[in-house]
């Protein structure tokens, strides 16, 4: 044993009761990460308009961008305003601005054009892309509470990974011991087990990259009530330096064209994003945003005057690298898997079901412990609506996934509605599932049922795809035909994998006592006296 | 004492302490902030495991509240930074 018999109860306590009050919690997030992963994916599925190829010649933005400056500054007080270039991710052109309106809410408004023609590209809704990423990033919250949450589960996940380190210990022992065809207790512990170790080193870094970017949401308020007297803005200047300040006098803009064609001076590649504050204002300040040459960098940026274009800076790059920026950039590409290509996302995707099925498979011990073992002092219908909670909820947040994506085609009302559509058909089908749990009797069938579900969900939705917009397996001449394929090609391998992992799940509960599980079991009474 | 400490005293303890730590550690302002928020969510889990490590429950309450104390005081006699 790693610790002391009293201490390792203690932990056990910890790591048991924070996993059975917040698993459900952690595992949704878990999941939902596993779908965030394919943001740049989605979007192309979700928008045929959007499955363009990145052509030889781009349209010359600068006139249209400016039409769109003008029009979201009549609005109100322009706040900020920044052009995305056509490329790999996102193939065409993209305005985004945000502007404070008469009552001082702040509106934000976006554009797409083509990249080769610079036509407008049809206006759709925000739906299934925007909600699942966001789901995961800040539960469709107000962003300070919602990511805070979200760096909650992070932090819950750390405490759980360090108890569970400890109450286990033998780790090289744990790695090879699987006994599947055991009591069910045996085998809901040796699959924590074994999950836990394959999954510890992406686990700790997960939870760790992702309560920092949760938790950075809260920390900067407080501190600056603590630090700085409650003033948010003098912290924020005095850790980013202070913002360039508007003259008041009018100037014309650098032209966003010619920015396009300045080549990063180390790297040579072009530019994909330019961000722009003080607008139309002398003191404009071009922000110009270059894919990352360094690996697990989010990216790389040049610093312009946005009038005449002369470098802020002597060497045309304000990235000012100290060991804090270092590991700080790296932390969203290594949350997100950005560093790598669709292969590293689908060991990211796997990983993270590990981590998901990790809580689940805890939160199935626990209750293996009390409804069979000698554990716990609640009577046994409350352990058994525990199960049948935990089986919906684990079950309910997939097939509501799958669901978004049929909703997301099928959609027929207004498109400024279609978000909060999609809000209610996700959160309509996980309770609809947990509730068709809660009146089921046998867990293994109903667990049998919805993955059959899941599965069929899963591998309908290139069908869908072909119906609705045409799209085939086997055509991506464009670089957003390539993405909006590899969803339907995930739908589908995963499909496959559900369906048929479903058909290896017993259909009844193994109650065959051997000798060595009654040594087990007598040994748990022991260790828990 | 032990549920206090895990939920309530091990988040004031991070909050204090880290602010505690922005104001009174040296070199550049910007630099010192950036590797408090890395240690955050570090510091935080290490409380909370904290909480359930100490044999006794009374040990981890007096500890945090102390870790708490400690940094209020130094926020206190530390100017604010300009």
């Amino acid at each position: 044993m790693l610790v002391k018999q009293d201490r390792h109860k203690r932990l056990y306590d910890l790591h048991s009761w924070s996993g059975v009050l917040l698993g459900l919690f952690i595992y949704v997030v878990a999941f939902t990460g596993i779908i965030a992963l394919f943001g740049d994916e989605l979007g192309p599925w979700e928008n045929p308009a959007q499955r363009l190829a990145i052509p030889d010649q781009p349209f010359a933005i600068d006139q249209t961008f400016q039409g769109f400056a003008k029009e979201t500054q009549e609005k109100g007080e322009l706040q900020f305003i920044r052009i995305d270039f056509p490329h790999e991710k996102a193939p065409y052109y993209w305005g985004f601005a945000s502007y404070d309106d008469a009552s001082n809410q702040r509106i934000f408004v976006e554009k797409k054009w083509h990249p080769a023609t610079g036509e407008l590209l049809p206006e759709r809704g925000n739906g299934l892309s925007h909600w699942l990423l966001d789901i995961h990033r800040k539960l469709m919250l107000p962003t300070t509470l919602g990511r805070t949450l979200v760096g909650i589960a992070g932090i819950v996940m750390l405490v759980l990974i360090v108890t569970g380190i400890f109450i286990h210990g033998k780790i090289i022992k744990g790695f090879f011991t699987l006994r599947l065809d055991r009591s069910t207790r045996l085998k809901w512990q040796d699959s924590h087990k074994v999950l836990g170790i394959i999954g510890l080193p992406f686990s700790i870094m997960i939870s760790f990259t992702g309560a920092f970017l949760g938790v950075v949401a809260i920390l900067s308020p407080l501190v600056a009530v603590i630090a700085f007297q409650g003033n948010t803005e003098a912290l924020i200047a005095k850790v980013l330096g202070e913002p360039l300040e508007a003259s008041g006098e009018s100037a014309v803009m650098l032209s966003v064209d010619k920015v396009h064609a300045i080549r990063h001076p180390d790297s040579d590649k072009i530019p994909t994003r330019v961000i722009v504050t003080n607008y139309g204002d002398k003191n404009a300040h071009y922000r110009v945003i270059y894919p990352a040459t360094k690996e697990l960098n989010n990216s790389d940026q040049i610093e312009l005057n946005g009038v005449n274009g002369s470098a802020i800076d002597a060497n045309l790059t304000n990235t000012k690298i100290t060991g804090a920026n270092r590991v700080i950039n790296a932390v969203t590409p290594l949350h997100y898997a950005t560093y790598g290509d669709i292969w590293l996302k689908w060991i990211y995707a796997l990983l993270g079901l590990f981590l998901a099925l990790l809580t689940a498979t805890g939160l199935m011990l626990f209750v293996e412990r009390r409804l069979h073992g000698s554990e716990g002092n609640r009577s046994k219908q409350f352990y058994q609506r525990l199960s049948k909670t935990n089986i919906g909820v684990c079950l309910g947040f997939p097939i509501a996934t799958a669901v978004l994506f049929y909703h997301d085609k099928l959609y027929a009302g207004l498109e400024v509605d279609r978000l909060y559509w999609t809000g209610i058909t996700y959160f309509a089908v996980a309770f609809a599932t947990t509730f068709f749990s809660w009146f089921q009797q046998d867990g293994y069938k109903t667990v049998k049922r919805l993955m059959i579900t899941l599965g069929v969900l899963a591998t309908g939705i290139p069908i869908l795809n072909l119906i609705t917009t045409g799209a085939t397996l086997w055509a991506s001449n464009t670089i957003g035909e390539a993405f909006s394929n590899r969803t339907d090609i995930s739908a589908l391998v995963l499909g496959i994998i559900i369906i048929v992992s479903s058909t290896q799940i017993p259909t009844k509960r193994n109650n065959n006592k051997t000798k060595s599980q009654v040594a087990d079991s007598e040994l748990t009474i022991v260790a828990a006296e | 004492m032990r549920v206090v400490s895990v939920t309530l005293l091990s988040l004031m303890a991070t909050i204090f302490l880290c602010s505690a730590l922005l104001l009174a550690l040296p070199g550049n302002f910007s630099e010192r902030a950036l590797w408090i928020t890395i240690f955050v969510p570090l510091i935080w889990a290490s409380f909370m495991t904290y909480s359930y490590w100490d044999k006794k429950a009374w040990r981890t309450v007096l500890a945090l509240g102390l870790v708490s104390v400690v940094g209020i005081a130094i926020i206190i006699i530390s100017p604010t930074p300009v």
